[in-house]
């Protein structure tokens, strides 16, 4: 992502504190020589006054001409390193010096951070880059910029400031944590039980998706012979076995009405947790992925896995906000109605949810086919011991 | 070379430079070598090597001790001189205590305000031009000195603030790249030493521009302590013969004198040089010339009823502080105001100058007549008739026999009647100037002392210098009956051509003679030549100069060279001490105000007046005709100068129409901004639209056209029960959205009205049904 902007026309001057200091010197001096008529202080206090009109006019000139683009990634996982590029270019016939270009990176609620970089010297018709790195470690939508450019150049008596451009978003993904084996093999099982009953067909199965060298133990009848004749090694195919691994994660955002550390920890957990499951499906692929939250319950997704519905469900999980609604049931049911059998239903909740609760799952209950498909929903609660056997955060 | 080097290289250069400009100003002081040392000395155990570094405590201790040792003993003194030098040496010895500290910011600007401090003492001290060139100097070291320690500082506030974002796992943070380097490319430097110069240059005009222009308060400019005037040596009130030994020839600036034509503007040309009157002495006794029966009988000086009739000159002469009233001047003189503070001698024959004014450098105007066809006139009209017109014929003939003879034998042989006396007098100078028997100099003349120093020279050794020549001529003439007196004054041929004006110094004294003539022995030429034949009537007098010319050498391509620079050098001391250390309230409105204001006035005039306009105009067309081109050369500077000239006006034609091709894009694309600004603006209720029926499930895909969506919409709302009226709703939001978006005709209040009435509608109904988001996904997916 680039922003080019050229410098827009409201600049703002300011007087430094160096400044004010330089002017009372002056104004004694000037004083004394006009008090006593010494000619010589006179032109002592003209020479000292010079440079105070020369840095209103060389802050000015140093801003001019200039144009500033940006370099980012549009989103990231929390915790990881954040580049940012910013280039300068001087369009004038003169150099510009020390100019210092700043951006806040805002999200509403935190403390605005102020990265910057210093071009100390960009030539006439020269484009010069800088980069700022950091990391953002917690998720949502950031705003970068509108980036802001000063210099104090030549003396550092004013500073002049001009705003630039307008500010992007980057979305800060959540933090990815680690699946433990204990919840590969839960995964594994849950879709042993609906593939049984598939016929396998045909001497090698699945997809075609690559190769490799061939390795003891494999089968000569994976040999692709073309391939080890060009390469005069022995190369295997490798097939992709078409296993229906289809998941629907159900996430539920909840919270007391005035939060502690522990539930904002909680539903922290909770978000990561379903980042790392959708990430991790999406690696794997050969699957479909929903993904609805009671952050955005009008807005679930689906599709089969891939990065592009991978991002969708990050930036949703990215930006949601937990909140005192228990929309659960609601969701639940329009989950449920929309699954179809292959599906397995996750549902990560930040608190303990008990399915046969008729108060609040009773209608899900009354109709026979959603009570069927009730009984493969697994619960995962990030306030209880279970997600740690299945989930760990880096 | 590393910014912080030159920093360090460039503050010690600083205190090298405010001492040196300390010392000028003081009688024999070398602070300025102990800086030079310390500063070196410095730059390699400090700053380079590292090897002695003081720290904040030992030098906190020095400087206490520089306090109490060096400026505490004067603190009481009543001297305000000993006490304000004692103030300098504080600051020499605090910076170079800073010059061995390890430098930091607060070391540097320490360094920085002492040396301005240093310097501000020195203005208090020195007059000198040589102490304005310096003072440039300075300040093109103390801008780069200011530069660089604002980039140093630069690069430490975000090496600071680099630092200071420590990474961190739990909070969020950012580090710059490459935030704390310079980039000390050649092109840099370049630029560097360029934009310095400039900076420079910008503030010297700045300051020459707020130094003439801010106003005076009124009172005398300020003088160095030191500065006493100067004693006459070549000039006295009284001439006596044989005191001095060997005459030295002292340079020293006595005034300088400016002709100028009042009317023209334009300089008086003058041929040869210029006899400046001094003082009248009459009486010859015992190797004396003075002026008997004197008393003070100066009085204002007044301007003539009417003014005298010529060639009128303005002189414009600037004194020195001198030891003496007299201002010397060419005469005859006269004033044009009765404002003047001068004051005038007839007995003397002398302009004098208040006595408080004796001290300061001193201005005065005075016009005279007494050039014609750029010569002083020799025969000027005499205001009067001698004060004492016997004194003129007293020559002591007892002790001058050999004088007495000579004057006989000389006018013996010329022949000349004594109805001629102007002949005769002229015949004597001539004979006494040019025979060859009597030389020019100014080694020891006497050599008999029982004899009159006139007698000796006459006799023994025919070697003098101009009052020697002087006091012969004078006492030969009276000898012959003639009525003669001696001149005391300058002589000064030390034209300037870079300011125009007569430089006298010291060693242009000289004596010469006058004649008197009575008002019929006047030549009658000369009366009518002059115009005014009334003037004469007092009879006149007739300037005669036997003083041969010194034998100097002619002047070598070296010598020629030198002249030019001192010349040079003299215009720019004459223009310091005018312009710059003599700028009171008087000169201020005399050299800047006056002129400005008559500028003004004049370019007003020119530019109302449709005559100038016309001349200007014809001027114009005659310079450009090509007939003057001189074709037939190979070069042309007329053609030269309108080629460069058609330049220039085509560059700047072709700068303006640039600027104004940018400034008419700008102004387009900023209307396009303020359109499509507008058009959003207006847009926005469609956005409402989509965002309103985006929460119920339902958005408009990517190859959906509104119209699409909005029909699609409809087809939605039509399946619910009794929604008839919604139906034709998202149509017409979506037409209203084509006539703004595309039709470029924004909503009028009717239509904006509809518009908002149709979305409340759509709200309120779709927000209330609650099912509704999930039957249309229905519809949707069926």
């Amino acid at each position: 992502m680039s922003l080019a902007s050229s410098i827009a026309k409201s600049f703002r001057t300011t007087i430094c504190r160096e400044a004010w200091y330089y002017l009372a010197v002056l104004a004694v001096i000037a004083g004394a020589a006009m008090f006593r008529e010494i000619n010589l202080l006179l032109v002592l206090a003209g020479m000292i006054a010079g440079p105070l009109w020369l840095s209103w006019r060389e802050v000015a000139a140093n801003l001019r001409g200039l144009r500033v683009s940006r370099r980012m990634p549009q989103s990231i996982c929390a915790g990881d390193l954040l580049v940012v590029h910013l280039e300068l270019v001087n369009t004038r016939r003169r150099g510009s010096w020390a100019v210092a270009v700043e951006e806040p990176i805002r999200r509403a609620g935190r403390a605005t951070l102020q990265p910057g970089v210093f071009f100390s010297y960009v030539g006439p018709g020269q484009a010069n880059e800088r980069s700022y790195h950091g990391r953002l470690t917690e998720r949502g939508r950031y705003e970068i910029g509108p980036v802001r450019l000063s210099t104090r150049f030549p003396f550092g008596l004013l500073k002049r400031t001009t705003t630039v451009g307008q500010s992007e978003s980057v979305v800060v993904f959540p933090r990815l944590g680690r699946l433990t084996q204990a919840w590969l093999a839960r995964h594994h099982e849950a879709f042993e039980g609906d593939q049984r009953h598939q016929q396998r067909s045909g001497r090698v199965e699945g997809q075609f998706y690559g190769t490799r060298y061939w390795r003891n133990g494999d089968s000569r009848r994976s040999i692709d012979w073309r391939s080890s004749a060009r390469r005069d090694r022995l190369v295997v195919r490798q097939y992709e076995q078409p296993h229906n691994r289809d998941v629907a994660l159900v996430v539920e955002l909840w919270q007391p009405v005035e939060p502690s550390k522990d539930d904002q920890d909680r539903v922290g957990l909770a978000v990561s947790f379903a980042a790392t499951v959708i990430a991790d499906v999406c690696r794997k692929g050969d699957a479909r992925l929903s993904l609805a939250t009671t952050a955005a319950p009008d807005e679930p997704i689906a599709g089969p896995a891939s990065t592009a519905i991978m991002h969708d469900c990050m930036r949703q999980l990215a930006v949601a906000e937990a909140d005192d609604d228990d929309r659960l049931p609601r969701l639940l049911e329009s989950a449920l109605d929309q699954m179809g059998s292959g599906h397995e239903i996750i549902v990560i909740s930040t608190r303990d949810v008990d399915l046969d609760d008729a108060g609040r799952f009773g209608r899900l209950r009354q109709e026979a086919s959603r009570a069927a498909a009730l009984r493969r929903v697994r619960v995962i609660s990030t306030s209880g011991p279970t997600l740690a056997r299945y989930f760990q955060v880096e | 070379m590393k910014i912080e080097r030159l920093l360090q290289i460039n503050t010690a250069v600083l205190a090298v430079t405010s001492a040196l400009l300390y010392d000028m100003g003081q009688p024999d002081t070398h602070w300025s070598m102990l800086m030079t040392v310390a500063a070196g000395t410095s730059i390699w155990l400090t700053d380079v090597t590292g090897w002695l570094r003081l720290n904040r405590i030992a030098a906190s201790i020095a400087a206490a001790a520089v306090f109490l040792l060096v400026l505490f003993p004067q603190l009481f003194s009543w001297d305000n001189v000993l006490l304000i030098q004692a103030i300098a040496r504080m600051l020499v010895y605090l910076q170079i205590v800073l010059l061995f500290q390890r430098k930091e910011r607060r070391v540097y600007w320490q360094l920085i305000v002492l040396s301005l401090l240093l310097l501000v003492v020195a203005t208090v001290f020195t007059q000198g031009a040589l102490f304005g060139l310096l003072m440039v100097a300075y300040l093109f070291t103390a801008l780069s000195a200011m530069v660089l320690l604002f980039l140093y500082h630069e690069v430490q506030l975000h090496a600071a603030r680099q630092s200071a974002a420590r990474p961190s796992a739990e909070a969020s943070f950012f580090v710059s790249d490459a935030s704390g380097k310079i980039d000390e490319t050649d092109r840099s430097g370049r630029e560097f030493l360029r934009r310095l110069v400039r900076m420079g240059l910008a503030t010297l005009a700045f300051t020459a521009v707020a130094f003439f222009v801010l106003p005076r308060l009124g009172q005398p400019a300020w003088r160095s302590p030191f500065q006493k005037e100067q004693r006459l040596v070549g000039y006295a009130g009284e001439v006596e013969l044989g005191a001095l030994g060997h005459v030295i020839e002292d340079p020293a600036e006595v005034l300088r004198i400016k002709l100028t034509d009042p009317v023209a503007g334009r300089m008086v040309p003058v041929v040869g040089g210029l006899y400046l009157h001094g003082t009248v002495l009459t009486h010859y006794a015992d190797r004396c010339w003075t002026l008997p029966y004197a008393r003070n009988t100066a009085r204002k000086l007044r301007a003539p009823r009417s003014l005298p009739r010529g060639e009128i000159a303005l002189q414009s002469i600037v004194l020195e502080p001198m030891d003496r009233p007299e201002v010397f001047c060419v005469q005859p003189f006269f004033v044009h105001k009765d404002d003047s503070e001068l004051r005038f001698d007839p007995v003397r024959q002398s302009v004098l100058r208040p006595e408080e004014e004796m001290g300061r450098r001193y201005s005065l105007t005075l016009q005279t007549n007494a050039f014609r066809e750029g010569h002083q006139r020799t025969l000027v009209p005499a205001g009067r008739k001698p004060f004492d017109p016997e004194r003129l014929y007293q020559v002591p003939r007892q002790e001058l026999p050999t004088l007495v003879a000579l004057a006989e034998r000389w006018m013996a042989e010329s022949g000349l009647p004594e109805e001629r006396p102007i002949d005769r007098a002229r015949f004597l100078a001539n004979k006494l100037r040019d025979s060859g028997e009597f030389e020019y100099s100014l080694g020891t003349q006497r050599q008999d002392f029982t004899i009159d120093p006139i007698e000796d020279f006459l006799k023994n050794n025919p070697k003098g210098h101009c009052e020697y020549f002087a006091t012969t001529l004078a006492l030969m003439l009276r000898s012959q009956g003639i009525p003669a007196r001696m001149i005391v004054g300058y002589k000064c041929d030390e034209f300037n051509p870079l300011g125009n004006y007569f430089q006298v110094r010291q060693l242009h004294a000289h004596t010469w003679v006058e004649i008197y003539l009575t008002p019929d022995q006047v030549p009658a030429d000369e009366m009518a030549n002059s115009g005014e034949p009334g003037a004469w009537a007092q009879g006149a007098w007739l300037r005669l100069d036997a003083t041969p010319g010194s034998d100097a050498d002619e002047l070598g391509a070296a010598g020629q060279l030198l002249a030019t620079a001192g010349k040079s050098i003299d215009w720019f001391q004459y223009v310091w001490n005018n312009y710059v250390m003599e700028m009171d309230r008087f000169r201020q409105r005399q050299a800047v105000y006056r002129p400005l204001a008559n500028w003004a006035r004049e370019t007003y005039i020119r530019m109302t007046s449709l005559e100038w306009w016309k001349e200007t105009g014809r001027q114009i067309l005659e310079f450009l005709d090509p007939r003057h081109w001189n074709l037939d050369a190979w070069f042309s500077w007329r053609g030269g100068l309108i080629g460069m000239g058609i330049c220039f006006v085509l560059v700047g034609v072709l700068r303006v129409a640039r600027w104004l091709i940018r400034r008419w894009r700008h102004w387009i694309a900023a209307r396009r901004r303020r359109a499509t600004a507008a058009a959003r603006t207006d847009v926005e209720f469609y956005r409402r639209f989509q965002l309103l029926l985006g929460r119920r499930g339902m958005r408009r895909t990517a190859g959906q056209t509104q119209r699409e969506f909005a029909r699609s919409v409809g087809g939605r709302i039509a399946a619910e029960p009794g929604s008839d009226e919604l139906v034709r709703l998202p149509e017409r939001i979506a037409e209203a959205f084509y006539a703004v978006r595309f039709g470029g005709h924004p909503l009028d209040k009717t239509g904006r009205e509809t518009v908002e009435q149709a979305l409340s509608r759509l709200e309120e109904v779709l927000g209330s049904r609650k099912s509704f988001s999930r039957r249309a996904k229905e519809t949707v997916a069926s």
